[in-house]
């Protein structure tokens, strides 16, 4: 985690008052972050680039609201979880269709992600295809537990930080947690990822 | 799928961990060339809005355009059925468009 400063805070001020070099310096300091993020939840890297990107222009939009009494970094995260969960919520439809593309391929049985890992041996294929397999698993769920099982299991996130991001208690997330990883074991082994 | 059968037996966890590789190659792909993007995507957020009015005159376009048309469909119609040709009494613009 970054530690936040007196730079960082006058950083803060200067992008809130429509300093974009500002706010680009911010960029560079938590990019990192956000793509890895955003690369939990997009399926290819064009959708992790605008998941990055969206959630940046909303926070650059949004910054009239951070008060300050947060570390800005806190914010920035609870900012990024909600466009996550926007993200989830829009592609849930949409997915659905998608994997029964996916389970039921016409053409040589393989999809996008699998056919350009190919291009980069056998290690690099079986990441790909293992990202698809759980992409595919996480789509069965509801878009809540989808976020909160991607925070924690894949992201690694405590339960106070996923408590905090989204704005759900911590019993609520424990619990949450716990039910959408079990559906997620069931889900993975109806699969056959045993 | 191909995952070693000594990691952990549980499959979410196998499953995670085989897949944080791609993870970061897809990271890592976004990152080429994001800043540019996004400096670009701030800019066009920094453009001036077009004001209220400018909405709701470019939201009621299409609307106008559909009475317009409706309008027009209705004077074609009228022309088919009394012709072109009418008496000089006729051209009032009442009788046009309401018939009578």
């Amino acid at each position: 985690m970054n530690e936040p400063s007196d730079g960082e805070d006058a950083l803060v001020q200067k992008a809130q008052d429509g300093d974009e070099s500002a706010f680009m310096i911010l960029v560079e300091k938590y990019r990192e972050k956000i793509l890895g993020t955003a690369s939990r939840f997009g399926r290819d890297p064009e959708e992790v680039r605008d998941l990055a990107q969206e959630i940046f222009v909303e926070v650059w939009k949004g910054l009239s609201g951070y008060n300050g009494r947060a570390p800005f970094e806190h914010w920035l995260s609870r900012v990024a979880t909600n466009r996550c969960m926007r993200f989830l919520r829009r592609h849930h439809r949409r997915r659905a269709v998608e994997v029964i593309g996916t389970e039921n391929p016409s053409g040589d049985g393989r999809d996008r992600n699998e056919q350009l890992a190919d291009e980069a041996g056998p290690r690099q294929r079986d990441a790909a295809e293992a990202r698809e397999v759980l992409a595919v698993a996480l789509q069965r769920l509801s878009p809540k537990d989808a976020l909160v099982v991607t925070l924690r299991e894949v992201e690694g996130r405590s339960i106070a930080e996923v408590a905090r991001d989204t704005g759900w208690s911590e019993g609520t997330v424990k619990v949450r947690a716990h039910r959408a990883r079990k559906r997620l074991r069931e889900i993975l082994e109806e699969m056959g990822e045993t | 799928m191909n995952m070693n059968k000594n990691q952990a037996s549980d499959p979410v966890e196998s499953v995670i961990r085989a897949a944080q590789p791609e993870m970061s190659r897809m990271k890592e792909a976004a990152d080429v060339g994001f800043e540019t993007r996004l400096r670009s995507a701030l800019e066009d957020q920094s453009s001036p809005r077009s004001t209220v009015w400018e909405t709701a005159v470019r939201r009621s376009l299409p609307i106008a355009a559909g009475i317009t048309a409706l309008i027009l469909l209705q004077f074609g119609f009228w022309v088919a059925s009394h012709g072109w040709i009418v008496s000089r009494d006729e051209w009032m613009l009442e009788r046009i468009f309401f018939g009578i």
